[in-house]
């Protein structure tokens, strides 16, 4: 074989190992397991329309637990959703974005999904209850917690960092850290499929 | 020598709007600000300010550069604005994946350096709103600065 040759091969099968380890944009969560549900058993009624993970399955979820004071963290991560929404394009139909509040003392589940429609018409949003709090963070071994004096109306609330991605199966899948660019964000969420 | 002027900044909404984005590339080009007194040594200009569409009694964030062109170091002391009930520079910190938000009393400006207020660092905090912010709008607030000076900023809201 001459050399010309052998440097082409050389290069096509460096540029697919390439391809092959391309980094993904999130934290892959390996083994995948089942992602606790989004409400708590026994502690509320909960309205039909509220949204539930066992009503998503067959879609990729993805989920962001803040707050809808949140000046900052949040509206970047759901602008941010909404760019890697608009790169999906026809991709998009069986992807759900779920702004979940864990404020339960501001923030009613129709709060959360006008300040989730702000940032996409389809973005859905739901909030926590004061008794789902608690079992809900548990479940998904995170943490949140008012800030400052929640008796004033400026405290914040300290939130998860990270997009959380179920798959179609219900499985976590993906931890995306705040800042990671929608496109990206589109691109891990091909790749899930 | 008491120092009684003011510090005008001036943000062209056009420059903010140009910028694009969501998170400012710092790069546009930039509005000087100058005392009336040609005594002062502190030479501050304001670039890529824009803020978040915010309802009313909502919480908004605005964000900018800063940068001292001048010989001597001034600091953020506090936010004054009538478009909110209260306004504080406020900077995101994650610690161990959970995202905390905590007021920053001093921002030090030091002499011939650019401190971006970006988000998911530090921002300017616009609380409970007099009256929503809508893409397009301006919001103006003062920096108030160490030195006495106040460092006037108008920032243009872009949709998220």
């Amino acid at each position: 074989m001459r050399p010309p040759c052998l440097a082409l091969f050389l290069s096509i099968g460096l540029g697919l190992t390439a391809c092959a380890e391309r980094p993904w944009h999130g934290i892959v969560l390996d083994p995948a397991t089942p992602a606790p549900p989004l409400t708590a058993a026994g502690v509320a009624a909960e309205p039909a329309s509220r949204f539930t993970l066992a009503s998503a399955r067959g879609s990729t979820v993805l989920v962001y637990f803040g707050y809808t004071h949140c000046p900052d963290v949040c509206p970047t991560t759901l602008a941010d959703w909404a760019r890697a929404r608009r790169a999906l394009g026809d991709d998009t139909l069986s992807v759900r974005w779920v702004f979940v509040s864990v404020d339960p003392t501001r923030d009613t589940p129709a709060d959360a999904a006008a300040y989730a429609r702000q940032f996409h018409p389809s973005f859905e949003g739901t909030a926590l209850t004061d008794a789902e709090l608690a079992p809900v963070l548990r479940d998904w071994s995170i943490a949140a917690y008012p800030e400052g004096d929640p008796r004033t109306p400026d405290y914040t609330v300290a939130h998860p960092a990270h997009s959380f991605v179920v798959d179609a199966e219900g499985r976590l899948r993906l931890m995306i850290p705040p800042g990671v660019r929608g496109d990206s964000i589109a691109e891990d969420l091909r790749r899930l499929r | 020598m008491i120092r009684s002027r003011k510090i005008c900044a001036v943000c062209a909404s056009a420059i903010a709007l140009a910028c694009g984005g969501d998170r400012p590339s710092g790069d546009g080009p930039r509005v000087a600000v100058t005392g009336a007194a040609a005594a002062s040594s502190v030479t501050l200009a304001v670039t890529d300010a824009w803020a978040r569409p915010a309802d009313s009694g909502a919480t908004s964030a605005a964000y900018l550069v800063l940068a001292n062109r001048g010989t001597t170091a001034d600091t953020v002391v506090g936010v004054v604005t009538e478009a909110a009930e209260s306004a504080a520079v406020h900077q995101t910190t994650q610690h161990e994946g959970t995202m905390h938000m905590s007021a920053v009393s001093t921002l030090p400006i030091p002499a011939g350096a650019e401190v971006s207020l970006a988000p998911l660092g530090t921002h300017v905090m616009l609380l409970r709103l007099r009256r929503p912010l809508r893409a397009g709008d301006t919001v103006t607030f003062g920096l108030l600065l160490a030195s006495g000076d106040t460092l006037r900023v108008a920032a243009v809201t872009r949709a998220p």
